[in-house]
């Protein structure tokens, strides 16, 4: 879609209940294990540790992905802002379409080669998540994308409680492609509407009117779909504090199951990069961007949306549970141009440009679907984990971090959480996700433990037992505490009260200050070699 | 005009008829001949400027080009060219050659900074053949990065070079090269102790500026043959007539023997290797006294021990032999040619290096004499008068941890590099660090820098002060360098602060600028008087604390570069001065308090909090910055908290590049210093250095 976005969300593939999704998790998650080969015990002895928990790590992010992204980078033209890889291809008409029609047949050949090769090299599956970025993936024509699901059906298998979402531009679809879209398979849209207002929609280059906003509002409304999500950037050239609440309002009027609220990169080599300097006029200054995020946290929230990540808001049961995989470090397939897989521990970008990626696809094939890339070490596993689980509302669980990476890595990162613990900007959450020592506070900060319905997941799951009869017993409570004692020994941090379990930033203060806080995190652990 | 050439490699042939191109005198209209020989004994160091020499003897007179017509005009004496050849073959290949002592020239080259006195060295290094042409780059003796990205030179290196004079006699002669700026004329006092002559190199179209004034006195103290070079004789501007008449008139030096020359250009080099053979005296030949050698310099090889420069005084210093300074056996000796040169023997009168696995730094110190262990000479020489360090600022590594890496860079650096001096200081803002002097405030970025460069440290300067003597109620008094060290106002009686002389020297058109900044940094108009038409030389007193900081960047920006200085400590004289102290969060920042004068107090306060404001990033919190004397507040600002830095993109789930970017802020953290719970980067401790010139 050509937009900024970060994060690709979709909500719940059914309108269940957190407590009914609990029971249905664990026995999908039974039959999933049933059916896959158990990790081998070789696997498990070439963990160093000895403990279980290791052994878990092991797990989740050796096991193969269940999840895919696959990139569309068509558009019709770039936006000022943008600098993904994309590639522009105008309108289609009659005169250009055996053109648009042959890019985009030749594109989804690489990717299904790449899927296929893929499939050979990394076997995995069955996916229980897919998602469908851009570029404009509504541009594809449906029977292409198709395609593209055949495909992956085949490789990897799909499983029933699939969610897959595809990124729409207002004006590039109508009921009927959207029923085609729903026909095969895609239960989640996330529409890239940006702002509701004409003249900002033109400052940022979009390609589509407020008029197309509105129309492609009324065209989900009247289909079967009920998961969507709704994009929104904030701090656009020209925005005023009343054009902002403005588009927020709308966006809650729309009633999509999600919102994404994305503030304004300002990248080198866009035209904005080359027109603006962050923070000066027309950009909003510091004060006033940060004033839009507290708007929409607090405007979200009132309508009826938990703020689960740093930039996104989902009803109670639709968070995205594609990007969920992203922030809680989880393995995924990437396919197409300029997007980045993260599979068996390797972070894998592929080329931006089309000749590249080209190549790339045939490389790959003849190496039967490997590449040749470093495993990540554990120094960068621990920092992606502070920086993806940060980022979520229900935030870092500290007690499985000590079970993985051990005391001194443990205690450095609590020096370091040290002074935004006494500011306020990090909270302590029990092991019910309730704020430290104030077990009257039902606020759960958004936080839906069993969103994703995966084996990993659940062990996760079960790894800080989230049985609600286990979580208010008192003799876990107690446990939870010697623990921490055991643990720290001397070192055990003032603000560690005994039942803490999760360490998250608050919002909106914490959230609005996340770059500077992992950052500092990242330097207290610097320390540690 | 016959131009010879010898069996070149192809390679030099085009740069030789390159350059001999820049001497086709334009009045002439003779062709150039290039006469080919196949000579296989031409040596292959004798490069494309001896081709230039040779071809500039083979003729009565020839002009350079780009000089107007009558400008100047070098004259070299006709010589047969087989007599030239000879030297060719035996310059520089058998450099190692003993010489009787009657035919040892040791010289400095003494020279304003930026008159070209490192280009003048190439040129010597390449005509003598000491360098061959292959290894030969641009300030060769500059061999510190440093030295060759600032364009200046900061450690004296000495080049061993043979030249076969006219007379037939092979001689040895020793170039001691020295710095230039003000700051380091310790290092040329030293290399002057170890010569019998100086060349003075005076640009011949800038003149007579302060610190050529200055580094011809040292010569002069050491009793040195002056010879004055007009260097620069091929720029346009060039007007070596004038500044003749200027050298005789303001330094009392003759001028008839002035050589003339263009370093660049490689015009008059020969004349200039002439003089040294026939005005340098040669050394006293004391071959047969005891040893006692003057060691210039040093430094410390990890693999060989602390290696010693000197300057053989009187008897024979042999490999083997035993020596002492303490007690040592000499491993190895040799001549800096300007690479070592292993040697058996060194007489009276040479110059060279030694190793003898000498473990302690302490053991040969700049300035120690060497003598034989069996045959001690009963008396040492004189040495070297210490370097008094003029400004003094404190160094402390960001990472506690290198406090003791810090200390071993440190005393490795002074025996480089007498003049610096250090003691432990503790500070509760920055640990433990050290108290360090320098002789001014470019040997203190030198010194910073290659602590960083060199040793990989991370550092934080703190602004420099100089030493306060301070009387207290009792009447004694106490030396302060740190003003976190000054006694408080009840106990002492009055302070005293150094003071120092000021010459500096300004074409007329800027007196007045000159005259406004002295004024500003409270300084005491002398005298001014005019050197020449259009040059005038203002003395000033004023206390040194009004010098260390940017006076020298404003003298040079308020002149267009054209002025230059030199000063002198004169004294100490009572100031009404106070303490202003920093608070950032509500603490006292150590590093940060100054010693003001009481009417510059406010202003500086203001200007300080203001600078700190925009040094110091916005954080978590709102940040008071005070300034105060005492308990008194006397300007304060704030620093507002952070609203918002929160990155949304990671499409596609590629987190990749935005690990990188926090990443690279948390490296951006590592290098601040925690002051309480701010962090305050490492040029906010030179923020005082930074401020305004109209406020200070």
């Amino acid at each position: 879609m050509g937009n900024v976005f970060a994060l690709r969300l979709a909500s719940l593939s059914t309108r269940c209940s957190p407590c009914q999704n609990r029971s249905t998790s664990t026995s999908t998650s039974s039959i999933i294990n049933s059916t896959q080969a158990p990790l081998s015990t070789q696997e498990i002895a070439s963990s160093s540790s000895s403990s279980s928990s290791a052994a878990l790590n092991l797990l989740s992010s050796f096991s193969p992905p269940s999840s895919a992204y696959v990139h569309l980078p068509f558009c019709r033209r770039r936006c000022f802002y943008c600098d993904f890889p994309v590639v522009a291809v105008g309108e289609r008409s009659e005169a250009s379409k055996p053109y648009y029609d042959s890019t985009m047949l030749n594109y989804v050949d690489l990717v299904c080669r790449e899927i296929s090769a893929t499939a050979r090299g990394s076997p995995g599956g069955p996916l229980n998540t897919i998602f469908f970025g851009g570029g404009t993936p509504s541009l594809l024509p449906p029977y292409l994308l198709h395609r593209i699901l055949d495909c992956l059906q085949s490789n990897f298998g799909l499983s029933s409680q699939m969610e897959i979402s595809i990124e729409m531009d207002p004006g590039t679809f109508n009921g009927a492609s959207l029923s085609e879209l729903i026909d095969y398979g895609v239960n989640r849209v996330s529409v890239g509407v940006q702002s509701f207002n004409e003249k900002l929609l033109k400052a940022c280059g979009r390609a589509h009117s407020l008029k197309d906003v509105y129309d492609a509002i009324e065209i989900i409304h009247s289909s079967s779909l009920d998961h969507w999500s709704l994009d929104l950037i904030a701090s656009l050239p020209f925005l005023t504090p009343d054009l902002w609440m403005h588009s927020l309002t709308e966006a809650v009027e729309a009633s999509p199951t999600h919102i994404s609220v994305y503030d304004l990169q300002i990248e080198e080599g866009t035209k904005f990069g080359k027109w603006y300097a962050s923070g000066q006029h027309p950009l909003p200054c510091e004060d006033d961007s940060a004033e839009f995020y507290r708007t929409a946290s607090r405007k979200l929230r009132e309508g009826g949306y938990d703020h689960y990540e740093v930039s996104n808001y989902a009803k109670t049961g639709y968070q995205c549970k594609h990007n969920l995989v992203y922030w809680r470090n989880l393995p995924y397939y990437a396919f197409g141009l300029g997007s980045t897989s993260y599979v068996e521990r390797r972070r894998f970008s592929r080329p931006r440009k089309m000749k590249a990626y080209a190549a790339f696809v045939d490389d790959f094939e003849k190496a039967e679907g490997k590449v040749d890339f470093p495993e990540d070490s554990i120094e960068e596993r621990i920092l992606d984990t502070i920086m993806l689980s940060l980022r979520l509302a229900q935030g870092l669980n500290l007690r499985e971090f000590a079970q993985l990476y051990g005391r001194s890595v443990t205690v450095a990162f609590c020096r370091g959480l040290q002074q935004f613990v006494e500011s306020g900007h990090v909270k302590l959450l029990d092991i019910d996700g309730k704020d430290v020592g104030n077990h009257e506070c039902h606020e759960r900060h958004g936080i839906q433990w069993d969103v994703v319905e995966r084996r990993e997941e659940t062990i996760y799951m079960r790894s800080f037992q989230t049985d609600p009869e286990a979580i208010s017993c008192k003799p876990l409570r107690t446990k939870i505490a010697s623990d921490w004692q055991a643990l720290f020994g001397q070192d055990l941090p003032s603000f560690l009260k005994p039942d803490t379990v999760f360490v998250r930033l608050s919002d909106p203060e914490g959230f609005l200050l996340s770059n500077e806080i992992i950052s500092s995190l990242f330097s207290a652990m610097s320390i540690v070699k | 005009m016959v131009v010879v050439g010898m069996a070149l490699p192809s390679t030099s042939l085009r740069p030789a008829l390159h350059e001999l191109a820049h001497f086709r005198n334009p009045a002439f209209s003779l062709p150039c001949v290039l006469l080919l020989q196949t000579d296989r004994n031409f040596p292959r160091h004798c490069h494309t400027s001896s081709v230039v020499c040779l071809a500039g003897t083979g003729s009565s007179t020839f002009r350079c080009r780009g000089l107007p017509p009558g400008a100047v005009e070098a004259k070299e004496d006709l010589e047969s060219v087989d007599n030239r050849k000879e030297h060719a073959i035996k310059n520089g290949a058998d450099r190692l050659q003993k010489v009787p002592v009657s035919r040892i020239r040791n010289f400095s080259i003494i020279a304003h900074i930026d008159h070209g006195k490192s280009t003048l060295a190439d040129k010597l290094l390449q005509v003598t053949g000491t360098v061959d042409i292959r290894d030969m780059k641009e300030q060769f003796l500059d061999n510190m990065d440093l030295e060759r990205e600032r364009g200046i030179t900061i450690k004296l290196q000495a080049a061993r070079m043979r030249y076969v004079s006219k007379d037939g006699q092979a001689y040895c002669l020793n170039l001691i090269d020295t710095p230039g700026h003000v700051d380091f004329s310790y290092e040329v006092s030293r290399s002057l102790a170890a010569c019998e002559g100086a060349l003075l190199v005076v640009d011949a179209s800038q003149g007579v500026e302060a610190q050529t004034l200055a580094n011809v006195y040292l010569a002069l103290e050491n009793n040195l043959e002056i010879i004055p070079v007009l260097n620069k004789i091929d720029l346009p501007g060039a007007e070596p007539e004038r500044v003749c008449k200027e050298i005789e008139e303001v330094v009392g030096l003759d001028c008839s023997n002035a050589i003339f020359c263009s370093a660049k250009e490689g015009v008059g080099i020969h004349n200039i290797l002439e003089a040294i053979v026939q005005m340098v005296p040669a050394p006293k030949n004391t071959t047969q006294d005891p040893l006692r050698a003057l060691i210039f310099d040093s430094y410390y090889d990890p693999y060989r021990g602390v290696i010693a420069y000197f300057r053989v005084v009187d008897g024979i210093l042999k490999q083997g032999d035993s020596v002492q300074f303490m007690v040592y056996e000499v491993d190895e000796i040799g001549v800096l040619s300007p690479a070592q040169m292993p040697v058996n023997e060194l007489f009276a009168g040479e110059v060279g290096y030694l190793a003898a696995s000498i473990r302690s730094v302490a053991d040969a110190r700049v300035g120690d004499t060497i003598t034989h262990s069996a045959k001690a000479a009963r008396k040492a020489l004189p040495g070297y008068q210490e370097a008094t360090p003029m400004v003094f600022c404190g160094l402390f590594p960001v990472d506690a941890d290198q406090f003791a890496e810090l200390r071993d860079a440190l005393e490795k650096l002074q025996l480089n590099d007498a003049a610096l001096k250090f003691e432990p200081e503790t500070s509760s803002a920055m640990g433990f660090g050290f108290r360090c002097g320098f002789l001014g405030l470019l040997h203190m970025e030198i010194v910073q820098e290659r602590l960083e460069r060199e040793y990989n440290l991370n550092l934080i300067t703190t602004a420099p002060s100089v030493v306060y003597r301070v009387i207290l109620v009792d009447n004694s008094m106490v030396e302060c360098s740190n003003p976190s060290e000054l006694p408080d106002p009840g106990g002492r009686k009055e302070i005293n602060e150094p003071y120092v002389k000021i010459d500096m020297m300004t074409p007329k058109d800027y007196i007045g600028p000159l005259m406004e900044l002295a004024q500003e940094r409270r300084g005491e108009f002398k005298e001014m008087k005019y050197i020449t038409e259009n040059r005038a030389s203002l003395v000033y007193e004023l206390p040194l604390a009004e010098m260390v900081g940017d006076f020298f960047d404003q003298l040079k920006s308020r002149t267009k570069g054209y002025a230059s200085m030199e000063y002198s400590l004169i004294g100490y004289r009572k100031s009404d001065l106070v303490k202003l102290d920093v608070m950032i969060n509500g603490e006292c920042v150590e590093p940060l308090s100054a010693i003001v004068h009481r009417e510059k107090a406010y202003s500086v306060g203001r200007a300080l909090t203001q600078k700190l404001k925009e040094l110091i990033p916005r954080q978590l919190f709102k940040i008071p910055i005070q300034a105060c004397i005492g308990a008194k507040v006397i300007a304060s600002e704030a620093i507002s908290a952070m609203r918002k830095d929160v990155l949304a993109k990671c499409y596609g789930g590629d987190i990749t590049r935005k690990k990188k970017l926090l990443k690279k802020q948390a490296e951006g953290k590592k290098r601040m210093k925690s002051v309480g719970r701010v962090e305050v980067p490492q040029d906010a401790f030179m923020a005082v250095l930074k401020l305004e010139k109209q406020v200070v």
